[in-house]
């Protein structure tokens, strides 16, 4: 029924059985929407937000997946900036989840605050000194070019492709990405640090408060790089999980291997970096403020030592050893486990950032703030994952993401009437004479 | 525009509640010189497009780029004056914990209120008063109970921990007064300032502002109703402050007395356990109990007196006075090595 | 946001982040200008109208 909106030369599951696919999914969306329209209409009340906690899953959740979509940045900064060419076979993959991502933050950000009509307000009446205005700004705008690198993409589709506009709108996206991904790499590091930022520089929170260069707290440096280094294993993770899902294999292993091992380079330093930070602030910026280290991880039901150990230690130093090793790359099992377990570790981190911060007294004599979220609150962190399944099965389906699928995965012989339409080309020119012919006739 | 037996009282658009946009303001004033007083501002000052009034000295009610303006013509006329810096100081060991402070704050600030107040955590209060004890078993308990209304911190040249993270400037640290502004018409919800504050002064309308019928009558025309989704604090009565300056500037005189702008919370306290004022004048009964040292983020001279997390560097304007040890102790934190109790 | 916002204020800050916030979208919008108009330019040189 929708054959001819699928790519050539690849193999999709039947309609119905995708129809069916999309429909489990939006029913998690609409009990989702369902929430967010609670919120939205009855006020923040629908959560279990309170004084105390002013900040608490939506937050966290904006953080991680900006933090997880940090591989678009970093993969887009990869291929055309430094040059990594292998990394072209899952850059789309990279920029679509990076679009999921932080469309996913911004709808997050529209329902977490007081009053989401005035949400102009940040960019109309900016304070250039707050960390949440870079953050706004440059999440936008990011936003911004992850649409210009995504809709390439979606021009791409073969229906689409035949408006002779189009397709040279997506040709010259193409011709110029580099410049968009160089824009998109600066901005990232600026949002990714404020975020980092957002915490650091509250110095009426000991736990969060760090000092810093300048203007920034190092947590503003710890977040790029957190974020650099376990985006592209996010990527690879959700490129692994669709691979099992559709049982086939879409990026080649040289591929998926040399992003792992930048990436477990990147994480490796990171956690040095994350443990000089951690007994810098243990042992002298807290202990200045009147705390030492075990009074932010004792006298909670939550918040023990096994946070600390469990954020830098299992999900960040093993990973980093697992994909900085060659045999741990080449191990399926063991890259499975490092790209899960640094994922988890800078959704910890994050969790520590926002919620751990409030959770901690500041006055002597008020007590630990704990906090379980509401189902709204659930529900509205999973709406933006189900629609993040269904864009990825839309665009799976109908467009181009995996350049090297058709190579990996040959469909057999068609019909002899169609064997000429779809017949794998040789080499690029055969390609575009194969893509010529059904014009020409 | 109304005027009752007190003088001119200004309507409820003021910076506190109102736009904060300095058009709004200036015409505000202007509004209240035309309004047939004699006391018209002198014109011939004209910077910044703005007509400033020649005689006024100091006027907290400007907005940041407004107390620049300001102050530029203060340096023109050679006129600069010390800024107030209003803060408070609260005997511990005078409180008993009777709550007035609390009462007179929600009816002269409008705070609102809900049927079912159990969650204090969603409940909105500027002023909240701890219940604080030395842990100690009986005969040796004490309780000391800590009125706690925002603390206007001062931090480095008005960095308080609140006013620099807010994305939308709509709270201010007024440089002429030393109070801690929010502008609830810009205050979109987004709850860092909240998150920046430890003294958890901040609280934010979690449900709409509902009075039981007939009680919306009895709300004050002077401080604008919040609504849901913004975040609200004390104001040190910021109003009354507004309400005095017009009083006196009608009468012709440049500076107020100091029982002339004192808070609800000072003024309703039976025990006279709050004392409010100009920390910056020696004559005010707050610097002569506090004795601030300037040179030292104003932390006081008086061994009685302390102030909340002094440690953190917030440099809070309200002090506290207590004879008890285990008391002063209590408003920091400390490592056990520290601890010399 | 803009200049003649009243919170603007001619100042290193406001000065260095906005500088690179326009410098940014500047970017952004004159390449996404270039490649629609480029792309109208070629479509009228009748490119990529052989295209399937």
């Amino acid at each position: 029924m929708d054959s001819a909106l699928i790519p050539k030369g690849v193999k999709r599951c039947s309609i119905g059985q995708f129809i069916l696919g999309i429909g489990l999914v939006g029913v998690v969306l609409l009990w989702g929407v369902f929430a967010m329209l609670l919120c939205w209409l009855k006020g923040l009340n629908q959560t279990n937000m309170n004084n105390a906690y002013g900040f608490a899953m939506w937050i966290w959740a904006d953080l991680a997946v900006i933090a997880l979509g940090g591989g678009a940045f970093f993969t887009g900064f990869l291929r055309y900036i430094i040059g990594k060419d292998e990394l072209k076979n899952i850059i789309n993959y990279a920029v679509l989840i990076g679009f999921i991502c932080y469309s996913s933050a911004l709808l997050i950000l529209a329902i977490d605050v007081g009053q989401p009509l005035r949400g102009w307000f940040i960019f109309w009446h900016a304070n250039v000194h707050s960390m949440l205005t870079e953050v706004a700004f440059c999440i936008t705008c990011y936003f911004g070019v992850l649409c210009i690198e995504y809709v390439p993409l979606v021009l791409e589709n073969r229906q689409i492709d035949k408006v002779p506009f189009f397709h040279n709108l997506s040709h010259n996206m193409h011709e110029i990405m580099a410049i968009f991904a160089a824009t998109g790499t600066f901005l990232s590091f600026f949002h990714q640090g404020s975020l980092g930022g957002v915490p650091g520089v509250l110095f009426g929170r000991p736990f969060g408060f760090r000092e810093g260069v300048f203007i920034w707290p190092w947590t503003f440096f710890l977040f790029i790089w957190s974020a650099a280094a376990a985006g592209p294993c996010f990527t690879i993770l959700v490129t692994k999980i669709t691979e099992a899902v559709t049982r086939k294999k879409l990026v080649k292993d040289n591929v998926i291997e040399l992003l792992a091992k930048i990436s477990g380079w990147m994480l490796l330093t990171y956690s040095i970096a994350k443990i000089a930070d951690t007994w810098q602030w243990a042992t002298a910026t807290a202990p200045s403020k009147g705390f030492n280290l075990m009074d932010f991880y004792s006298n909670n039901p939550l918040y023990g030592i096994w946070v600390l150990i469990l954020e830098i230690g299992i999900c960040g130093v093993l990973p980093a050893i697992i994909l900085v090793s060659n045999k741990g790359r080449k191990t399926a099992g063991a890259l499975w486990a490092a790209v899960i377990l640094a994922s988890l570790g800078v959704c910890l981190n994050r969790w520590v950032m926002v919620l751990q911060v409030l959770a901690v007294p500041v006055l002597p004599f008020t007590n630990w703030n704990m906090y379980a979220p509401s189902w709204q609150e659930v529900a509205t962190t999973i709406l933006p994952v189900a629609y993040g399944v269904i864009l990825i099965m839309f665009s799976y389906r109908y467009l181009p993401i995996f350049p090297q699928e058709q190579e990996l995965n040959p469909v057999e012989p068609p019909a002899p009437q169609e064997q000429q339409a779809v017949s794998k080309p040789e080499t690029p020119s055969d390609a575009q004479e194969a893509e010529l012919k059904p014009a020409e006739a | 525009m109304q005027f009752g037996s007190g003088g001119y009282l200004p309507p409820a658009h003021s910076t506190f509640g109102g736009c904060g946009l300095p058009h709004c303001q200036i015409a505000e004033k202007q509004k209240t010189y035309d309004n047939g007083s004699k006391k018209l501002p002198d014109p011939s000052i004209r910077l910044n497009g703005v007509n400033w009034p020649a005689k006024i000295e100091d006027d907290g009610a400007r907005s940041p780029i407004e107390n620049r303006q300001f102050k530029g013509v203060l340096m023109e006329k050679g006129k600069a004056k010390k800024n107030k810096k209003f803060g408070m100081v609260i005997d511990l060991d005078k409180c008993t914990g009777c709550g007035s402070c609390m009462v007179a704050c929600m009816a002269e600030n409008n705070v609102s209120f809900r049927e079912d107040e159990t969650d204090k955590l969603l409940s909105v209060t500027w002023m909240r008063v701890y219940k604080l004890t030395n842990g100690k078993p009986f005969p040796d308990s004490e309780i000391c109970y800590l009125p706690r209304p925002c603390m206007h911190c001062e931090a480095d040249h008005g960095h308080s921990p609140c006013v620099s993270v807010c994305p939308a400037t709509a709270t201010d640290y007024d440089m002429n007064t030393g109070i801690v502004s929010q502008i609830y018409t810009r205050c979109f919800g987004c709850r860092y300032c909240m998150a920046a504050c430890p003294y958890q002064v901040r609280v934010f309308n979690w449900y709409d502002p509902v009075w039981p019928d007939g009680m919306e009558k009895m709300l004050s025309p002077n401080v604008s109703v919040r609504m849901r989704g913004v975040v609200e604090k004390c104001s040190f009565c910021f109003h009354r402050y507004q309400l005095a300056k017009d009083k006196a500037y009608y009468e012709g005189r440049q500076d107020l007395e100091e029982d002339e702008y004192q808070t609800a919370c000072t003024q309703a306290c039976p025990a006279s356990a709050i004392t409010f004022g100009n920390l910056n004048d020696p004559d005010h009964a707050i610097t002569q109990i506090v004795r601030p040292d300037h040179q030292l983020g104003g932390r006081s001279k008086n061994p009685r007196a302390f102030r909340l997390l002094e440690r953190l560097g917030a440099n809070p304007k309200v002090y506290y006075l207590s004879n008890r040890e285990w008391v002063r102790h209590s408003g920091d934190n400390y490592r056990p090595d520290e601890v010399k109790l | 946001m803009l200049p003649f916002s009243f919170e603007w204020i001619w100042d290193m800050s406001h000065l260095v982040f906005h500088g690179g916030l326009w410098y940014a979208l500047s970017i952004i919008g004159m390449g996404i200008t270039f490649c629609i108009l480029k792309a109208a330019y070629d479509t009228y040189k009748g490119k990529g109208s052989h295209h399937p």
